[in-house]
């Protein structure tokens, strides 16, 4: 590994642990919710790097299908284990920051329950990748899976302005302005991109693993 | 539940999760890289 991929991995931990702190210590506590408000700074930057990285799958997905170019299929099944590594960590987080303000670890409230199948549907991508062996079968079927099953993901996201529940309506992604105070965006904002900058690292070391593993593979082949 | 601990809890499984498999991600790619210059050695020696 070379000095500046070392290196990055480094500033990306540096960064993420910056944007961290200051959304624990520095930003003032929310009104109302106290200092439970706190957990958004990870939960919302969690929840859009699963949408962002279940995107990178749909576009691997459609990527390999039209290419053919096993690259794409690696870049899809990097960002599709990301993407629910990025879901349990939003429901988890969740679960945490409802107990606190709604008095529960879980309710079958629309943004979750739709959240809770977006988990399945990516965990059933995993187990269908890890079930073939054959290389372009298991590009190809996983493939339509990462299609269609983005179809749940703006599902997701419009849940709660489609349908009444507990969970609160979109502060910044929402018809008109944000609502929410210009500090906290602030400090939101550059959580977001200190989790978008740790989701870009772990995705280049995830697609270097499967380019390690299919020279291993071929390597294998060649000594039978 | 405090806010104070529910806050630290909902912190220490985002990062904890993320490092973790950070770290897994490099024993594993240790691991192969690994056995293919194992591989390569043998092939090498014959």
């Amino acid at each position: 590994m070379t000095r500046l991929r070392r290196s990055s991995g480094w500033i990306t931990a540096v960064v993420l642990g910056t944007t961290v702190a200051i959304g624990l210590f520095v930003v003032p506590a929310d009104q109302l919710q106290g200092d439970a408000q706190r957990i958004m700074y990870v939960h919302v930057p969690a929840a859009w790097l699963a949408y962002l990285a279940f995107f990178v799958t749909l576009v691997g997905g459609v990527g390999y299908l039209v290419r053919g170019d096993m690259g794409w299929d690696r870049l899809a099944a990097a960002s599709a284990e990301l993407g629910l590594l990025f879901t349990a960590a939003t429901i988890v987080s969740g679960s945490i920051w409802g107990k606190v303000t709604w008095g529960v670890w879980w309710a079958w409230d629309p943004r979750l329950t739709t959240t809770a199948i977006m988990f399945l549907v990516y965990a059933a991508y995993v187990l269908l990748r890890a079930s073939i062996a054959d290389r372009q079968r298991r590009a190809r079927l996983s493939a339509v899976l990462g299609i269609v099953g983005f179809v749940n993901v703006p599902i997701v996201h419009l849940s709660v302005l489609w349908w009444r529940g507990l969970h609160q309506a979109p502060t910044i992604l929402r018809p008109g302005s944000p609502t929410i105070a210009p500090v906290m965006l602030a400090v939101l904002l550059a959580n977001l991109g200190a989790f978008t900058l740790a989701y870009a690292w772990l995705l280049r070391e995830r697609m270097d693993l499967d380019q390690s593993r299919d020279v291993l593979e071929r390597r294998l082949e060649e000594a039978r | 539940m405090t806010d104070v601990g529910a806050v630290a809890g909902a912190y220490l499984v985002v990062l904890l999760s993320l490092a973790v498999y950070a770290l897994a991600l490099r024993r594993r790619t240790a691991l192969v890289d690994a056995a293919r210059r194992a591989v390569e050695r043998r092939r090498d020696a014959k």
